[in-house]
């Protein structure tokens, strides 16, 4: 009954990034790749992108199995140095988080625009989802995590019953020949697809809620392929079905890949509608954690006594605000590419400062025994 | 500020029972005289003076109709009448040469204050004064009038046993005992109410339950702290663990056999005096669509009538709301001809989708309650007029489309599906609130309230676990009864939420 005792298990853990990295990435995926590869190579780029991913997250596994359940913020402990390094990178995480939760409003915000209500203002649909989210913050820890557990099965559903029904209009020659233009796309592709597994960077909190024993990474790290495993055949469908060329110019090719499906003869006519209401349960998943995070982060770091509520709220204004900042899609998509640096370069940067902490720490360790003897 | 009105209410002094806090000199006049101040105005309290041994002074008190006065008669009075042996009078085991060696009666007490001597007396035991003795001997001679075993109506089954509760505590603990011959089967006895005092019954197996729930529910028990409570509904509104929720934290039921499920399976288990239902507890969100009869059927029928009650669950929440956001929406989405033919049954239609869905199920839940209220001969009258004759007038003159009364009536049929009614009642609410969403957003409407309801669950708590369990938490071997029901050989676990003390339940 004490929120603090609930202890995330491995298999909730790799879980819930899964739900976090999957979130509008996997919309724009198809069309990111197909622009910067220019050829069918992109699934490449998506196993090497992964690669890299299982690293990092075998890397922030490691470094918190030296601090068992405090988060990385928490690890730096209360010195004097070290508390403000915490601090720094406190308001950085929160940074990156109220951004990214602005990002991914606006384009649930274009989608439902364009695919489900082409008159409501953006402002309601947005003020909705921030309701469901603030709302999914005050339940804590426990409260995000089984919502994303009772949401995966209806995303992977839906992805499973896209990539199905298409196969009938796929042709497999598409992806052929494979590497035709060499090694140097695939490895432009790299830069596009690590992106798109970001979402890992929540593991530097949520591994605090997680027994000592249990930090392992090898079910996150199943996680995550099986994230790459549905990016690789959504991406190899997009290219087999749609074709590379139309791939690119198309903003949404998951949506329109949807669009191709027709199940069963005169049951439903379009199956779009049905995948957006689907896919926005996947991005409040996403939106839920990230705001729950920077909730958290807030309220541990800078402002003790205020209640959840209030410092969810708050974010969610600066988040409305930050939604509307970009004035076009084009604008919105670069948005998301800044922030996904953004997020990329913070997670590296924190691993490096974690492992010199432990170096430093072990070394005056080592001293400080060596002065006592 | 509601804590201070709260330790305001608590110290009422009225409340105290200081009248009854009465010291017996041994003098029976004084005794009777304060027996009669307190229940002396009521007419059905019976005085009854007689001489034992046609010399010490005695008073019978009971209460009229409680009383077995039969057994009153020949156990007590005719003994204690006859009785020669006056000498004994005077020594002190007087009391106990009574209880041992004169009066037959099955069971008996003394009381030595009158405090506690009220509630057994009121509840049909009968007090016996004897002069110079300071002591109150109570008699068991208890008698209930009892409505006799019959099928419970609220939950019919087809395979399954057709005894249900009545409104007798014991008769009730009867039926289970009967089914469980484990002497780890605990049956506690406690009194509700600061005024009522009703009878009440907890009952778990020791070993199987764990003892958090038990003490919990004890716990929670003893803290009702109100004049009277009738039903166990009541009981179940105070000690719940959330009130602003539609969905129960608690399961009620009629059925011994369900109940007797309920106790193997590690729940604790609350009967109460006056009431035929029984309620149970922890529980979760899945357990709302199991129905006895589940585990008497074979395990593929089981398994389709659980996945069609699930599909009732969501047709009785989600359908109209659907409808809605399909007509004024999402037209896009229906196949062209289908398109066509309900835009054409909807042609003359005055209203928008979701006014002619509102006024349909606003009718039809007014059709419900008028149909449980009024007597069983004029209801199904009511059923074929409601039905037949409002549904086809309105739709000859044009109110509604004939697609409309399609859809609530299916809406109508899924919501009587799911076994127990209380949770039918938490998703036709659910379903006005979708209806609204519907209408104001379309399905990302809909799925807004459905991610809210969600998020609402999450948070749910019955008795401390979880409510989404085994869903999230995930845990795998409930999964067996959930959706599908697999075969019973299979089923050998118990299920891991409610934490039991013993994990298995076979091989």
């Amino acid at each position: 009954m004490n929120p603090h005792s609930y202890q995330i298990s491995k298999l909730e853990m790799a879980i819930t990034v899964v739900s976090m990295v999957i979130g509008v990435g996997i919309l724009t995926l198809p069309r990111a790749l197909a622009a910067s590869v220019e050829t069918t190579d992109g699934w490449m780029s998506i196993v090497l992108g992964l690669v890299l991913n299982m690293v990092l997250v075998l890397l922030i596994f490691r470094l918190h199995r030296h601090f068992p359940g405090k988060s990385f913020i928490g690890l730096w402990g209360n010195q004097s140095v070290a508390k403000w390094i915490g601090k720094l990178f406190s308001i950085a995480f929160v940074c990156y988080f109220v951004t990214l939760l602005a990002y991914e409003a606006r384009i649930l915000t274009v989608v439902v625009r364009m695919y489900l209500l082409d008159r409501t203002p953006s402002e309601v649909t947005v003020l909705f989802i921030f309701l469901a989210t603030t709302y999914a913050v005050t339940k804590g820890v426990q409260g995000i995590v089984h919502l994303n557990l009772m949401f995966f099965p209806f995303v992977v559903f839906v992805i499973t019953l896209i990539v199905i029904f298409n196969l009938h209009d796929a042709s497999f020659g598409a992806i052929f020949p494979i590497a035709a233009e060499g090694i140097t796309p695939i490895i432009m592709g790299v830069q596009e697809t690590s992106l798109s597994f970001l979402g890992i960077e929540i593991l530097f909190f949520f591994l605090a809620y997680m027994k000592g024993k249990d930090l392992q990474a090898t079910l996150v790290n199943a996680g995550i392929a099986f994230v790459a495993f549905l990016y690789l055949l959504i991406v190899v469908m997009c290219y087999m079905v749609i074709g590379l060329e139309v791939t690119k110019i198309i903003a949404f090719p998951l949506v329109a890949l949807a669009k191709e499906v027709e199940i069963i003869e005169g049951l439903v006519e379009r199956i779009e509608p049905l995948m957006i209401t689907v896919w926005i349960m996947s991005i409040f998943n996403t939106m839920a954690i990230v705001h729950f995070l920077a909730t958290k982060i807030i309220k541990d770091e800078f402002v003790k006594k205020a209640r959840v509520s209030t410092i969810a709220i708050v974010i969610t204004f600066f988040s409305f605000i930050i939604t509307f900042i970009p004035v076009s899609l084009q604008e919105a998509f670069m948005l998301g590419d800044y922030v996904s640096y953004f997020g990329l370069g913070l997670t590296c940067f924190a691993l490096l400062c974690g492992y010199l902490y432990v170096f430093i720490k072990k070394k005056s360790k080592q001293q400080g025994n060596s002065e006592a003897m | 500020m509601l804590k201070k009105l709260f330790s305001k209410l608590h110290s009422d002094e009225v409340r105290k029972e200081k009248e009854y806090e009465i010291k017996f000199t041994g003098d029976i006049d004084e005794t009777v005289q304060s027996i009669n101040n307190i229940v002396g105005e009521s007419d059905d309290i019976i005085q009854r003076d007689f001489l034992i041994g046609k010399k010490i002074r005695a008073t019978l008190f009971f209460v009229d109709g409680l009383c077995d006065s039969a057994s009153i008669e020949q156990d007590v009075i005719r003994p204690l009448i006859y009785f020669t042996d006056v000498k004994r009078y005077d020594q002190k085991d007087f009391l106990t040469y009574l209880q041992e060696e004169v009066v037959t009666i099955s069971e008996l007490t003394t009381e030595t204050s009158l405090e506690k001597a009220m509630l057994p007396f009121l509840s049909g035991e009968t007090i016996l004064i004897i002069d110079g003795i300071k002591e109150l001997i109570l008699f068991e001679t208890r008698q209930f009038n009892e409505r006799s075993i019959s099928e419970p109506e609220s939950e019919i089954v087809v395979r399954g046993p057709r005894d249900g509760f009545v409104e007798t505590l014991h008769t009730n603990i009867l039926q289970i005992r009967r089914r469980i011959r484990d002497p780890n089967l605990t049956v506690q006895f406690g009194a509700l109410g600061r005024r009522a005092k009703s009878d009440f019954a907890l009952l778990y197996i020791k070993g199987v339950t764990n003892q958090r729930y038990i003490d919990e529910m004890r716990y929670r028990i003893s803290c009702v702290d109100t004049d009277q409570v009738v039903e166990t509904g009541t009981l179940e509104q105070l000690i719940e663990d959330n009130v602003l929720t539609v969905f129960p934290q608690m399961l009620r039921t009629e059925r011994p056999d369900k109940t007797v499920a309920a106790l193997m399976s590690g729940q604790v288990v609350v009967l109460h005096d006056g009431s035929p239902f029984s309620l149970m507890a922890p529980i979760t969100f899945h357990m709302l669509f199991r129905s006895p009869e589940d585990y008497y059927d074979r395990w593929q029928i089981s398994s389709f009538t659980r996945l069609l009650r699930y599909l009732a669950a969501f047709l009785a929440m989600f359908l109209p709301a659907i409808y809605i956001a399909m007509v004024s929406y999402h037209q896009g989405m229906l196949p062209t001809l289908m398109a066509i033919s309900i835009a054409g049954s909807r042609e003359g239609v005055p209203f928008p989708g979701f006014i002619e869905a509102i006024v349909m199920e606003i009718t039809i839940e007014l059709l419900r309650e008028a149909g449980v209220r009024l007597p069983r001969a004029v209801g199904q009258t009511i059923g074929i007029v409601g039905g037949l004759v409002i549904g086809d007038a309105a739709v000859r003159a044009g109110i509604v489309s004939p697609i409309m009364v399609i859809v609530v009536a299916l809406t109508a049929i899924a919501s009587f599906a799911i076994p127990a009614y209380n949770v039918t009642i938490a998703f036709r609410l659910l379903r006005f609130l979708m209806m609204l969403s519907a209408a104001t957003l379309g399905l990302y409407g809909i799925v807004i309230v459905y991610i809210f309801i969600n998020i609402h669950l999450v948070g749910l708590r019955s008795f401390g676990t979880y409510y989404t369990s085994p869903f999230a938490p995930y845990r795998y071997s409930e999964w067996l009864d959930m959706f599908i029901r697999a075969p019973l050989s299979l089923m050998n676990k118990r299920f891991p939420e409610l934490k039991p003390e013993d994990k298995n339940k076979s091989g």
